[in-house]
């Protein structure tokens, strides 16, 4: 599959999309809320993907890691990446407003306030350790495979963890306590 | 304490999920993989036209075939601003547009575009393209138009809306005095600070209004009065609209790039634009076409998406 990539078979990239969309749609979800928002960053990702396909390490396992890593990172700076795409992104199909049978069947397993509650928390994180949190947690990637997400040491991704494990405990006792969340400054840092 | 679980999320919806994954595969199928740097306007069955009587290919627009090039006249400095007063005068004494009640300008077109940044420029499919504007009150417009890149199926739209569009009246109110038309034209340009030149872009800015909009016949004098003050207009003559027919061209050249705008040489009616290169650049050789439009119906309509009769 990674040589596919790298030698520009569209196909392996309908695969790769068939195979992994929902984990990137859902990471985006997860990270911004918004489900259009959510539908823009999977195209973007992909789209991103393609452009730096040759960068594509050619051993390897899964591709999900690099996947949720560019995903991250179009998160990160979307309109940077939108600016990139802008042309293939006019050329997006609009949403279709009328959601089908089965939308209706998910909207009722999907209840919103379970998810901002969960969210809550998230938001309460530095960026980087929510982005490990996230990848490590939610979509069960090893440390490894994060760490390759990220473009940072194994032991970065460790660390992080820890230390949004901590940050989340702390939060929650504070609540226990009944006193407030303060959400810590959004900066990048390593 | 636990921390908190992944959530249920909605997935993307099946129908959804495909038509996601065939935009994605169109896009990395594209002939053109860069950026496009610019849109630009060209006229294309006129170019057709002299196309094949050139026995070039008919199909200019397939994705393998070679660039469409016509040949670059000579422009005729001199007679442009004689010409536009000419026009101006014409313009007075025709009659305005009627004054039909509704709420939104339609103007029907056909034309192709190049897109550049990867080897030589290669116009789309001439197609035809309708647009209605909100006649009075800034607001919703629509267009409607085919999309190439995306092979059409079920969910792809044709039509699109266009939110905060402004209205034609804003174009009807422009100032009715040469000088000062162009001073704002000069002056809006320096607020947007756009690449070319400031009088590359007043060009640029009148043609946009001659295009698409519904203006008076005082309205139109105006621009071509403007026009004739621009530095560096020219005239060329025996050229075609995307429609194929004939006429008389008032040009400017830029970078490279001369943008004419035709009308019929008896009535002086605007019939459409081309745009092409006038010398060997990277996105081909001189005479490339880069774009070509024509206009074939303009009317006042009562309501978003209606048609009024060809």
């Amino acid at each position: 599959m990674r040589a596919r990539i790298r030698a520009g078979d569209s196909e392996a990239l309908g695969e790769l999309f068939d195979e992994h969309a929902d984990a990137v749609h859902r990471h985006a979800l997860w990270s911004a809320g918004d489900p259009a928002h959510a539908e823009d960053v999977v195209s973007l990702t992909f789209l991103e993907a393609w452009r730096i396909r040759e960068t594509l390490h050619p051993d390897g396992d899964s591709l999900r890691p690099w996947l949720l890593g560019i995903a991250t990172n179009v998160l990160r700076n979307r309109r940077r990446a939108a600016r990139r795409h802008r042309e293939a992104l006019r050329r997006l199909p609009v949403r279709d407003t009328v959601p089908d049978f089965a939308d209706a069947v998910v909207d009722r397993m999907y209840d919103a306030e379970q998810v901002a509650a969960a969210l809550a928390g998230l938001r309460a994180l530095r960026r980087a350790d929510r982005e490990v949190f996230l990848l490590c947690v939610w979509s069960h990637l090893d440390y490894a495979a994060a760490a390759e997400a990220l473009g940072v040491p194994v032991g970065t991704v460790r660390s992080r963890l820890s230390r949004a494990r901590t940050r989340l405990r702390a939060l929650a006792e504070q609540e226990l306590a009944g006193s407030r969340m303060i959400p810590v400054e959004q900066g990048e840092y390593r | 304490m636990r921390e908190p679980l992944a959530p249920p999320v909605p997935a993307l919806p099946a129908m959804r999920r495909q038509a996601l994954r065939h935009h994605l595969l169109s896009e990395v199928r594209r002939p053109s993989r860069r950026p496009r740097r610019a849109r630009v306007l060209v006229p294309v069955a006129g170019v057709l036209t002299v196309a094949v009587a050139a026995g070039m290919v008919a199909q200019p627009w397939a994705p393998d075939s070679a660039p469409l090039i016509v040949p670059v006249e000579q422009g005729e400095r001199v007679g442009a601003s004689l010409l536009l007063n000419r026009m101006a005068v014409a313009a007075t004494d025709k009659p305005g547009p009627a004054s039909d009640q509704g709420g939104y300008v339609y103007i029907r077109s056909r034309g192709a575009f190049a897109e550049l940044g990867d080897g030589p420029a290669r116009l789309q499919p001439v197609h035809e393209r309708e647009m209605w504007i909100p006649r009075d009150e800034r607001g919703d417009g629509l267009l409607r138009q085919p999309y190439f890149h995306v092979p059409i199926v079920g969910g792809i739209p044709q039509s699109e809306t266009i939110p905060d569009v402004t209205p034609n009246a804003a174009l009807v109110d422009l100032p009715a005095d040469p000088d000062a038309l162009l001073a704002k034209l000069y002056q809006e340009r320096e607020q947007r600070g756009r690449g070319n030149s400031r009088d590359g872009a007043a060009f640029t800015a009148i043609g946009d209004i001659l295009r698409e909009s519904l203006v008076p016949p005082a309205t139109s004098a105006a621009l071509y009065r403007a026009a004739a003050k621009i530095p560096g207009v020219e005239v060329v003559r025996g050229v075609t609209d995307a429609a194929g027919r004939r006429g008389i061209a008032v040009a400017h050249t830029e970078r490279n790039r001369r943008d004419e705008w035709i009308f019929d040489e008896q009535t002086f009616d605007y019939l459409g634009e081309r745009s092409y290169l006038v010398a060997d650049t990277d996105d081909g050789p001189a005479g490339t076409v880069l774009g070509t439009t024509a206009v074939l119906q303009r009317a006042v309509v009562s309501q978003l998406g209606q048609r009024p009769q060809r």
